[in-house]
């Protein structure tokens, strides 16, 4: 317990320190070294807790009456902090090099550890007021960071975009929380679990799931992320990307464990929402032409796997099936550990690339292997890791969701079954489509020839760049090779989510994870032996350099390359009655075509046919309403007068 | 896991040896139905022994992705092959290993098309771009048949899928639909002919031959050993739905699965040979009807279950 408190006083320090120091050397030490610091203890508990010691538990009694504020650390929540911390200690010492003679980025510098330690609350927080005190303030914090750029306009509308979704989702947990604390009669989540019997289960679970979606970045409630995340500075959207969002899973995860036995719709709702996130959202991915938008989407098709995994959970749990259950919920966390890794060090790789070049449109990017290897490298680990290939973490947590789902298919009968089976496929595709999309990403950007000529010579981040890229690029490998490394921790989450101890024929597939990891190793030590026998076959060879083979043509220019936009053309052509692409197209006309221009963008379906209708007829009864308001004393008194009257007659008639 | 120390030997010398054998079985069946006497049966074997001795050349532009990706793309396909029985049991097999194998061919691709970016060649892209689509496209029918699999034998082992397959012997028509679903992914994944023409000598209009254009000397050989390889695999598996594979080895199980693989080669010579190829824009509608069958192939399954 002194651990977790120091750790949270540490980051409530540093924030302090760095709003007081002016001097920008001084301010990032304050802030960057106390997130490091911070976390690095914080770690402590949660690997004990991880590793069975048992849950940690506080409680102080408030100043108002009936209020204690809770804070305890059971497998879960540990689970939770081990990416939060891991993942914040590693972009603290990325800010190190990356904030080098980036003056605007230091003004919001406190707010990164206020962040930190309000998701490390989120996770700790052990009822429902102090969660939604901290759930708010990680909002605000976060808020604040992503419009760090705030002279440009799109920044600040990201940020609007950003608040008004974020306090969406508030809205929904407050109600949430109310109607928790009504039946259970206190705050605290253990009395919350104990409720013999809740009544309208689904209006709560809708509330949560609305609420926690919107964080997570779930489809259509997505909407904010492709706005915020291109608009942050990029440390900052790999902080939130990687694990800001994954504190809507856990809250989701949480109020699973308040309902012993959910409906069954409620898992196929999730699994429902997943594939469309899962589907939707790498499709989407594919039709951007920038890069960091395009990262944006491809959370939301993880954030879309982690639902699958989870809903498939439920399924299992009101099925009676604990086989399911296991690999559902053990899947999806599996993955939450993964996507942290994998997407923090996709984002802090789009950060060193934004940062060499200026430039984030794929069309104008191109050739990076050479000039910035290390970015190069680890961004490759991660394009394959996301995509879900062997020898990478991803694929262990894809694996886990698919044996998952074929059990399911194999044990379930109809709509279940029928789930299960939308699922599989639903993943599949989208392990295609990711396939085609960070082919693009890795290939427009790295590879070949650079499209455009630099202003600037393009060099490799610093070594406090590289050195939390190489670690997490490492991690991402480790776990891929030897998962069974993170089995017994997972066994500890999934206890505190209450999934019994899986034992005998349960325990298979944990298990067999030491047989996968063999399965793995195999190719590697295959690939070992491929590249020597290579070596030794072009030893003696003779080996020149020529121009690439262009079919005959003359004057090869880099600007002839295939590009990102064309490569995904066909899949985009194919899912046009989707996607719905806007086109302006100037033909080239007459003998001596002058100018001809082609462009497409894609609007996101969820705001052209949900929020976007939605907010214009908000804004027309608000407009309409406000016409109404003329600023004269006694109307008001007479809205005051009418309300007053209103309450009474509740008062007498129903009751308070 | 391992099992019998003979059977793997000879699984893993098939696996190595054979699969070049077919894709000169396949080119002597076309040239045979096309009236002409064709290349001889071993040719393709010559033809890697002549690129093993050669040079090579790099392109300019081209990183160090172009030099290691043939390797990694031979060894993620050949290890998928460790994990299909060919007769016996499979050198690798567990619950789940159904999954691994469809991901090491995507591991597979995923190479390829890094590879045809980092020449930096428009050909190349292009070739890469309609290999992604088709291939994202026709995931979906090949998980498709590997649920119907799953669901039928109760395992997600292939092993375990076809030792199945061979104590309930028998032409189900699940299992026939099964076939026409996997036969047209085996034309897909592989580049054959309604889809991709493999021996055009127009860039525009070339698949799986334009993203190798910039290979030269050894790498060539790998992609193209690797090619076969792929083929072979396909063809194992599409044929083992028929005709599953046998317990355990013996040589009369070697000599058979030998008959069986030549047959669906001959298979294949045909109906390459018989068939144009489609459009490129009118492929993905091809591998959507693909979908359809293995969907009809999953509710036959699933009727048979009494759902």
């Amino acid at each position: 317990m002194i651990f977790l408190i120091s750790s949270i006083a540490i980051f409530l320090l540093s924030a302090l320190l760095a709003l007081l120091f002016q001097e920008e050397q001084t301010k990032k030490s304050a802030a960057l070294g106390g997130v490091m610091m911070g976390s690095l203890i914080g770690l402590i508990p949660a690997v004990r807790v991880l590793g069975g010691s048992g849950t940690i538990e506080d409680a102080w009694e408030g100043t108002l009456p009936g209020l204690t504020l809770r804070i305890g650390l059971d497998g879960l929540s540990a689970f939770f902090l081990l990416p939060i911390l891991g993942l914040s200690a590693l972009v603290a010492c990325y800010a190190w090099g990356y904030l080098k003679g980036q003056k605007q980025l230091h003004a919001t510098l406190p707010w990164f550890p206020l962040l930190v330690a309000s998701m490390m609350g989120v996770v700790i927080a052990q009822d429902g007021f102090l969660f939604l005190i901290v759930w708010e303030l990680m909002s605000l914090a976060s808020f604040f960071l992503v419009t760090a750029e705030h002279e440009r306009r799109e920044v600040r509308h990201a940020g609007w975009v950003y608040l008004a979704a974020t306090h969406l989702a508030t809205a929904f947990l407050l109600v949430f929380f109310l109607l928790c604390f009504q039946q259970a009669g206190s705050f605290a989540f253990d009395d919350f679990a104990t409720v013999p019997a809740w009544p309208f289960t689904g209006l709560l679970f809708c509330c949560a799931l609305i609420g926690f979606c919107t964080k997570a970045g779930a489809f259509p409630l997505h909407i904010w992320l492709p706005h915020a995340h291109p608009a942050a500075p990029s440390y900052i959207s790999a902080l939130m990307s990687g694990v800001m969002i994954k504190t809507g899973i856990y809250g989701l995860l949480r109020a699973c464990t308040f309902f012993p036995s959910p409906p069954l719709w409620c898992g196929e709702l999730l699994v429902g929402v997943g594939v469309a996130s899962a589907v939707l959202g790498v499709l989407y991915a594919l039709m951007q032409h920038d890069l960091k938008k395009l990262l944006a989407y491809h959370s939301v098709e993880n954030i879309g796997i982690i639902l699958i995994g989870i809903g498939l959970g439920l399924i299992g749990r009101s099925q009676q099936y604990p086989l399911v259950e296991i690999l559902g919920f053990g899947g999806a966390l599996f993955h939450v550990v993964n996507h942290a890794m994998f997407k923090g060090l996709l984002f802090l790789g789009a950060g060193n690339i934004l940062h060499a070049t200026h430039r984030r449109r794929l069309d104008q990017l191109g050739g990076l292997i050479r000039r910035m290897p290390i970015t190069g490298v680890t961004f490759l680990v991660a394009a394959a890791a996301i995509c879900g290939l062997p020898p990478f973490n991803g694929f262990i947590s894809e694996w886990l969701i698919y044996i998952g789902l074929f059990e399911g298919a194999k044990a379930f009968a109809q709509a279940p079954f029928f789930f299960a089976v939308v699922a599989i496929v639903g993943i599949a595709f989208a392990g295609g489509l990711a396939v085609t999309c960070f082919t693009k990403v890795v290939g427009g950007v790295f590879l070949g020839s650079p499209r455009v000529a630099w202003e600037q010579p393009v060099h490799e981040g610093r070594w406090q760049q590289s050195l939390p890229m190489g670690v997490l690029a490492f991690c991402c490998l480790l776990l891929g090779i030897a998962p069974q490394l993170l089995s017994p921790w997972l066994m500890t989450a999934l206890a505190g989510l209450g999934v019994g101890t899986p034992v005998g024929e349960m325990a298979a597939p944990l298990a067999t994870l030491w047989q996968l990891s063999c399965a793995v190793a195999i190719p590697i030590g295959l690939l070992a032996i491929g590249l020597l026998v290579r070596y030794w076959f072009i030893m003696s060879k003779r080996t020149r350099i020529a121009p690439t083979w262009d079919c005959g043509f003359a004057q090869p220019t880099p600007r002839m390359q295939y590009t990102a936009a064309s490569y995904a053309e066909p899949l985009g052509t194919f899912f046009r009655f989707l996607l719905k692409p806007t086109i302006h197209f100037q033909k080239p006309e007459g003998t001596f075509p002058a100018r001809a221009s082609f462009e497409d963008h894609v609007d996101d379906l969820a705001e052209r046919t949900l929020f976007g209708p939605l907010t214009q007829r908000i804004v027309r009864v608000l407009t309409w309403i406000r016409r109404r308001q003329r600023n004269q004393v006694p109307n008001y008194l007479a809205y005051i007068f009418a309300t007053l009257l209103l309450l009474l007659l509740w008062e007498v008639w129903i009751g308070i | 896991m391992a099992s019998d120390p003979v059977g793997i030997a000879i699984h893993c010398a098939i696996l190595l040896v054979l699969p070049p054998f077919f894709l000169g079985l396949i080119a002597k069946t076309k040239a045979f139905v096309a009236g002409r006497k064709g290349a001889p049966l071993l040719q393709p074997y010559f033809d890697l022994g002549k690129l093993v001795r050669k040079g090579m050349v790099y392109s300019d532009v081209a990183s160090w992705i172009v030099r290691i990706a043939p390797v990694i793309i031979l060894v993620a396909i050949v290890s998928a092959g460790l994990f299909l029985p060919l007769f016996g049991k499979a050198p690798i097999h567990f619950e789940g290993d159904i999954i691994l194998f469809a991901y090491l061919l995507a591991v597979g691709r995923f190479w390829t098309l890094l590879a045809a970016w980092d020449v930096g060649s428009s050909f190349e892209g292009m070739g890469a771009s309609r290999e992604a689509t088709f291939g994202a496209l026709s995931e979906l029918a090949f998980f498709l048949s590997l649920i119907v699999l799953v669901l039928t034998s109760h395992s997600t082992s292939l092993t375990e899928v076809f030792y199945w397959k061979l104590t309930h012997f028998g032409w189900q028509p699940v299992f026939l639909l099964l076939f026409v679903t996997l036969f047209l992914t085996l034309l897909a994944e592989n580049s054959r002919m309604p889809v991709d023409d493999p021996t055009t000598h127009l860039e525009l209009t070339m698949i799986h031959e334009v993203m190798i254009l910039d290979y030269s000397g050894v790498d060539l050989g790998c992609i193209l050993y690797g090619a076969g390889v792929k083929l072979f695999l396909f063809m194992a598996l599409a044929v083992s739905l028929l005709w599953p594979p046998a317990a355990v080895w013996s040589g009369s199980a070697v000599a058979l699965f030998f008959c069986k693989m030549c047959g669906m080669a001959v298979l294949i010579g045909i109906v390459e040979s018989v068939t144009a190829r489609v459009r490129l824009v009118k492929v993905p509608q091809l591998l959507i009807a693909n979908f359809v069958i293995a969907l009809f192939a999953l509710l036959v399954a699933v009727s048979g279950r009494g759902i």
